[in-house]
């Protein structure tokens, strides 16, 4: 519109002076044509040579307008084309920085008209700001003539832009300069150019962390199209592409890729998903998954594939590491020898082994998800075993619990087991490993063991006394040998004259006197050392003293089975005597007890120790057994010595005990049991006082 | 000749008692060491003679005392004294060489007796020897010829195979042999062959 106004505005210029020159033309033939008639004065002839100067002019003027028409022609395009120009955002700035020239399309684009820009500061009005300094620009523009650069201005209404700069250098005539710039908008495209700048790094990011490849390939042609950067392949995806081949079939690993790809195309589907392998470049083999979409034109034909490839080495490895452990796992549960459970913080059975499985006679399926303790036949509750399964965990955190229990099978039998529990924490989640051990065959075993270490001891005892007797015999002999040798002597002496040397006999007789003297002494030491010396005699508490000899006594001998009570007439009495001769009496009696049930092989084992007050401050102690008794003619002599009815027994036990109670003051005697067993009793003297 | 015995005990009473007992006795020569170690230090400076050696001893025991002995001297006879009798040590100490194994407390008549036998093995051996030595001596008196000739005779070849063997008459022959006969002291062939044998002329067995 603007174009055509501006064209019929500088016709109608030309079309009015036209007129006006045809005009004078016209007057002037008139003028010339009235001459012409009648000749008439001077007046006429200064009307003529007006109009012929009249006429001359127009002619001239003619002329002149006839020679002028191209220059206007060309005025008026050039008014034309600087109008239009206008319409582009052109700035013209002096040297002193002022504005020369604001266009419309500045006005527009900044929202200054051109009477409040001209005359301005570009930077005092734009706010502007560029990455090079103003007279830097200068310097550039007089060398170079031109240059270009980004500015961000501030629009009128206070929104940033930022506006690619053209400049060129304008040299006038007069030696002066100005620089004429061409502006452009470049906020939008900038801003996408960063949008799509920080987009790509995502994408890129994600691709490299991910380890992901994402191709397209032309299917026609078999060309790659576009891909992600090669460090999905340790960078080495260049070396995958033959010349005019996809850098996806050029790998030889990839044959089998290609052919699901080539089935997936065939067989109509738009979707492929493979595993594959590829060589890295470091030399080792990783593993990917694969997924590719298919896409076809209008005729169903495949163009493209499009499709990603993603680097499942470590997860693959995890997974197999997972799915080995879990087997382990199972292995470890199916092959362990003792019953093992995995329960939670309230023994809720989460796992368990398979001899757990036989152990309790129940599928598996039916003990997961009980609870553990309801399996348990402790006869002292479960709060008592809550308890204690925490005290016992609590200490330390080590597994300490070995603790004999009865577990109830499904068919109702009890069997004797020995627990162990240790915790962990799994994920925050406490649980408790509880590993039981079928006791029946261990407690067999033990019992023939201790009947096994039993004889051990009995033996070994022999032993030492064969070592005593030994050494005994050689102390013994030299004496002996000594004597025989001085009365033999003595006996030639005779022999060789009834009236010998007085003196020598004498003095043999004296030697052989000593050596007796000697051989007593060794006899002497023998029995000290059999009896431990002198009694020290101590106040002692008669109820520890007997409890620490029965733990004596029936540790490691063949007392397993016997149930052992006590019956104190007081906790706290005190005897006096010599604490070791009495834990000797006590053992040799307990142990006899225990031997003679063992014997016996009754069911029953029962052994009670108790103690009641007897006359004249003595206490006694009652040994009873549930053997077989004593047999009357060994009642007799049971306390002489060689006196026993073990057949590696010395006979020497009960004589020595017998002497020891009787050197404390009190009396050591034995009788039948009215229900079959033994009875042994035996008195100490009481101290005065029961402390409280 | 003095009978000597060597009494190897470590309890003082014993030794004592056992030199009053020979004392007694009578016609020994004894001399006490309290230990193996000390008895064995002399052995090469005494006389042969008996030794009555207590078997259980501290430092060498008696069968130790009676092996090393017996590597280095074999003139000596050992009784072994033991307050232990069992049959596996006196197995031991047989083997070992002693002469008899006595247990402790014992008769003294016993001692006494093992004593004399232990002392009578020791002169036979020594007469045995003498006469070994002597019949060494006669040898060595006879010339090379004369040995010839008897070595002939132990073979009991005739005087004409000897003869002849040795490229000589059967006269010269005789004469050789009246000559070592008379050298030897013999007055017949037999009794020649006995010295021949003693001194060790020819092995008693032929290889």
């Amino acid at each position: 519109m603007h174009r055509v106004q501006a064209r019929l505005a500088v016709d109608r210029t030309t079309v009015g002076l036209s007129m006006l020159l045809a005009a004078v033309a016209i007057a002037a033939v008139v003028e010339a044509i009235s001459v012409s008639g009648p000749p008439e004065a001077a007046a006429h002839r200064a009307l003529v040579g007006v109009l012929v100067v009249a006429g001359g002019s127009a002619a001239a003027a003619l002329t002149w307008l006839w020679r002028t028409r191209p220059g206007a022609r060309l005025l008026l395009a050039r008014r034309e084309l600087v109008q239009a120009v206008e319409f582009a955002a052109v700035m013209v700035v002096d040297e002193q920085d002022v504005i020369r020239h604001w266009s419309r399309g500045c006005e527009e684009l900044f929202g200054w008209s051109a009477e409040e820009a001209e005359g301005q500061s570009p930077r005092v009005l734009l706010n502007s700001r560029t990455v090079e300094e103003e007279s830097e620009l200068w310097r550039q523009l007089r060398r170079e003539g031109r240059c270009d650069l980004d500015a961000v201005h501030r629009h009128r209404d206070g929104r940033e832009l930022i506006i690619h700069h053209a400049v060129k250098l304008f040299d006038h005539p007069d030696g002066r300069f100005s620089a004429v710039n061409a502006l452009t908008d470049v906020t939008e495209w900038r801003r996408a150019e960063a949008a799509l700048r920080l987009s790509e790094a995502r994408l890129a990011t994600a691709v490299s962390v991910q380890g992901i490849f994402i191709y397209e390939i032309d299917l026609i042609t078999g060309e790659t199209i576009w891909t992600t950067d090669g460090a999905f392949f340790g960078g080495a995806s260049n070396s995958h592409r033959g010349p005019g081949e996809s850098f996806l079939w050029g790998a030889e690993s990839n044959a089998l890729v290609r052919e699901i790809v080539d089935d997936a195309i065939a067989g109509g589907q738009d979707r492929a998903h493979f595993d594959f392998e590829f060589p890295y470049p470091d030399g080792s083999q990783r593993l990917a998954e694969g997924w590719a979409r298919i896409i076809r034109d209008d005729d169903g034909r495949a163009v493209r594939l499009l499709g990603t490839h993603l680097d499942v080495t470590e997860r693959r490895a995890r997974e197999r590491a997972l799915r080995a452990g879990e087997a382990e796992r199972r292995a470890i549960l199916a092959t362990v020898p003792d019953a093992m459970f995995v329960c939670s913080e309230h023994g809720v059975i989460r796992a368990c082994s398979t001899t757990a499985c036989q152990l309790f006679g129940y599928q598996e399926a039916k003990l997961l998800g009980r609870n553990l303790l309801d399996l348990i036949e402790d006869g002292r509750g479960d709060e008592t075993m809550c308890c204690e399964m925490l005290h016992a965990v609590n200490e330390d955190g080590e597994a300490v619990w070995p603790r004999p229990l009865n577990v109830r099978r499904a068919d109702g039998e009890l069997v004797p087991t020995s627990f162990l529990i240790g915790d962990a924490t799994v994920e925050g989640t406490r649980m408790y490993v509880i590993i039981g051990r079928d006791m029946r065959a261990t407690i067999a075993s033990e019992e023939r063991f201790h009947r096994l270490s039993n004889d051990l001891a009995q033996v070994s005892r022999l032993g030492m006394m064969g070592e005593m007797a030994a050494a005994l015999a050689h102390e013994l002999s030299q004496p002996l040998s000594a004597i025989v040798n001085f009365l033999g002597a003595a006996d030639l002496m005779l022999d060789a004259d009834p009236r010998a040397d007085v003196q020598r006999l004498r003095s043999a007789l004296s030697s052989a006197g000593g050596q007796a003297a000697r051989a007593g002494e060794i006899i002497r030491r023998l029995r000290a050392f059999i009896l431990r010396g002198e009694a020290d005699m101590r106040a002692e508490r008669l109820a520890s003293l007997v409890r620490e000899a029965a733990t004596l006594a029936l540790f490691n001998t063949s007392s397993f089975g016997v149930r052992l009570s006590y019956d104190f007439e007081h906790e706290h009495r005190l005897v006096l005597g010599d604490r070791i001769q009495i834990q000797q009496v006590l053992v040799n009696l307990i142990r006899n007890a225990a031997d003679a049930m063992a014997a016996h092989g009754g069911e029953r084992r029962d052994l009670t120790i108790s103690t009641t007050m007897a006359r004249d401050n003595l206490i006694e102690i009652v040994v009873r057994d549930s053997g077989p008794g004593i047999a009357p003619e060994m009642l007799e002599r049971l306390f002489s010595p060689f006196a026993t009815t073990k057949r590696e027994g010395l006979g020497f036990g009960l004589a020595i005990s017998r002497r020891i109670v009787e050197a404390h003051g009190g009396q050591l005697s034995a009788e039948p049991a009215p229900d079959g067993g033994a009875i042994f009793r035996f008195t100490l003297p009481v101290m005065e006082e029961v402390p409280a | 000749m003095a009978r000597h015995i060597y009494i190897v005990d470590d309890d003082d009473a014993l030794r004592h008692s056992v030199e009053v007992l020979l004392d007694v006795a009578g016609g020994f020569a004894t001399a006490s060491f309290a230990s193996g170690e000390a008895f064995l230090d002399r052995v090469p400076y005494v006389e042969a003679g008996c030794v009555l050696l207590d078997l259980n001893m501290p430092g060498l025991d008696g069968l130790e005392v009676l092996r090393r002995l017996q590597q280095i001297d074999d003139r000596f006879e050992t009784i072994l004294l033991t307050g232990q009798g069992d049959i596996g040590v006196a197995v031991e100490a047989m083997k070992a060489g002693a002469m008899d194994f006595i247990e402790k407390p014992y008769d003294n008549r016993m001692l006494l007796t093992a004593l004399d036998n232990g002392f009578a093995r020791i002169e036979d051996r020594e007469r045995e020897a003498n006469a070994i030595q002597e019949a060494r001596e006669h040898i060595e008196r006879l010339t090379p010829r004369e040995r010839d000739v008897l070595l002939g005779l132990i073979d009991g070849k005739a005087n004409k195979i000897i003869a002849y063997e040795l490229d000589i008459s059967p006269r010269t022959v005789e004469i050789y042999r009246a000559n070592l006969m008379d050298k030897l002291g013999v007055r017949s062939v037999a009794e020649a062959v006995r010295i021949a044998f003693a001194a060790g002329l020819v092995p008693v067995f032929r290889r």
